[in-house]
């Protein structure tokens, strides 16, 4: 069931699709991995402002095309890589009904930022899986920050994130809790992090799980408050929650699909993150 | 496997959308306001009608005065000044009606001035003063006054509309131009669209266009 575990962690991505959260409370073993070729997208015509009411918008879209490894370096560290390699974001035109005007939408297709990082374990053959994560962001994206675009495809600043989790697998079971602090730069406010796993692992080739992801910013901006395409933005918070399937087709290899849904948020696209993707373990 | 890939990287990623708003542009526009009437004189309104579709229409206005013992208007639109006091005289196209307040004095006086206050939308900010006029050629003039501010995101604009939904002032206002900061600037709406009279738009809004989303507005009085 071990296996399992380790499968299913790797493929959490959070509501914002630019960021991962690597492994769970377990890392890979030595020469082991998992590689996913990933797929997802947001097409949000609401937003929630930064009251956290959810207002009309424009409608705004991203497509994130994205490949994500873990690799065990050793029992105890795994290398970590987040690689949306093609990301698209669009602004839908408006057409006025009753006088035909079109007012012109836009388009930006990009390589989106990047996360690497390396995962600890700090337990070994424990009931409880314990580990710590350093993740960085590599702002290799175009956005606001650096390119003055509104459609974006990364955020424009290095970010450094450290995040511990916890597991524990039960017989047909697993569950993971994590807590992380984020540090962003380019006086973007730093962030608290925080994700709730649940996982069922009693079908042959079916892997059910629940998660939960919270971003909760500090508030210590230097800033100002930017917009863009609704992901990026600086000071964003949301509670998010979601479903993921995951099937083997083969021992190795296997097709999943997932959706995440605010329950609450500011200053993010208020629209369902759905995605599909297709793994390999090592 | 590559073209595999390839086609189906594309085949996820849409291409761009149409969104569609429903705005009924029908509007009865005063042309030529005034503040006060001179007791005994008599004045002819003018208006310009715009139907559903935005085109302008030559149709009949039916006029009608609160108090026809202050001022009498009659089905022409040509207003007397019968005795001092204040007076609304109201004025209905099919399905749209306008209205201007005035006093009976001693001279008349045309407006040809309003202001309007900014307040911010939901948390947003925009604060000061907005003047809109004609100046000595004749053209109509946005003056955003020295106090004014307001939130900025990549593509704040300058709009005026009849209202102050972000996506409706987006598809049918005005746009005046954008904005990367406060303080004073003007704008000459005339060079903009010639035919915009002093009474065509009830607010200036400051919009961030390309989501469509309202930071404040003024209300012209």
């Amino acid at each position: 069931m071990k296996n399992y575990i380790l499968y299913f962690f790797t493929m959490s991505l959070l509501l914002a699709s630019h960021f991962t959260i690597a492994g769970g409370g377990w890392p890979q073993k030595k020469g082991k991995g998992f590689f996913k070729f990933g797929q997802t997208a947001i097409i949000a015509n609401k937003y929630f402002d930064s009251e956290g009411n959810v207002i009309d918008i424009t409608t705004i879209s991203l497509y994130t095309t994205s490949l994500y490894g873990e690799y065990g370096i050793t029992d105890r560290i795994t290398a970590i890589a987040y690689v949306p390699f093609f990301v698209r974001s669009t602004l839908n035109e408006v057409q006025n009904t009753q006088t035909g005007v079109i007012l012109p939408g836009d388009e930006l297709n990009a390589f989106g930022d990047t996360d690497i990082g390396i995962k600890i374990g700090l337990t070994h053959k424990k009931p409880v899986a314990v580990s710590a994560s350093l993740i960085v962001g590599l702002p290799l994206g175009k956005s606001a920050l650096k390119d003055q675009t509104f459609l974006q495809t990364g955020d424009g600043e290095f970010n450094q994130m450290v995040m511990v989790d916890a597991g524990r697998g039960f017989n047909k079971w697993y569950m993971n809790v994590g807590v992380g602090f984020n540090n962003r730069t380019q006086g973007f406010s730093d962030e608290f992090r925080y994700t709730y796993e649940i996982g069922y692992t009693g079908y042959k080739k079916l892997i059910l799980t629940v998660k939960v992801n919270g971003v909760k910013p500090l508030n210590n901006a230097t800033a100002a408050e930017t917009i863009g395409n609704g992901v990026f933005a600086n000071k964003v918070e949301y509670l998010a929650y979601g479903p993921e399937i995951s099937y083997k087709i083969k021992n190795n290899f296997g097709v999943t699909s997932s959706a995440f849904f605010a329950v609450a948020a500011k200053r993010i696209l208020a629209s369902p993150n759905v995605g599909i993707g297709l793994f390999y373990t090592l | 496997m590559k073209r595999l890939l390839y086609l189906l990287i594309l085949a996820l990623s849409s291409c761009v959308g149409t969104d569609f708003v429903d705005i009924n542009s029908e509007n009865i526009e005063l042309i030529n306001p005034i503040q006060s009437l001179a007791k005994g004189e008599n004045y002819l309104f003018e208006t310009k009608y715009t139907n559903i579709l935005g085109g302008e229409e030559n149709v009949k206005v039916y006029w009608e005065s609160t108090d026809p013992d202050i001022a009498y208007i009659d089905g022409n639109g040509v207003v007397s000044g019968i005795d001092f006091g204040e007076v609304t005289v109201a004025y209905t196209v099919k399905n749209v009606q306008g209205a201007i307040t005035f006093v009976v004095a001693q001279e008349t006086i045309q407006d040809v001035q309003k202001t309007a206050t900014f307040q911010g939308k939901g948390k947003y900010n925009a604060q000061g003063t907005a003047l809109l006029y004609k100046n000595i050629e004749n053209e109509l003039i946005l003056q955003l006054l020295n106090d004014f501010d307001t939130d900025f995101a990549l593509g704040t604009f300058v709009f005026l509309s009849n209202s102050t939904d972000g996506q409706i002032v987006k598809a049918s206002g005005l746009n005046l131009g954008e904005i990367t900061s406060g303080g004073a600037k003007s704008f000459n709406i005339t060079s903009a669209d010639a035919g915009v009279g002093i009474d065509r738009y009830q607010y200036v809004v400051i919009l961030c266009q390309p989501a469509g989303i309202t930071f404040g507005f003024g209300k012209f009085n």
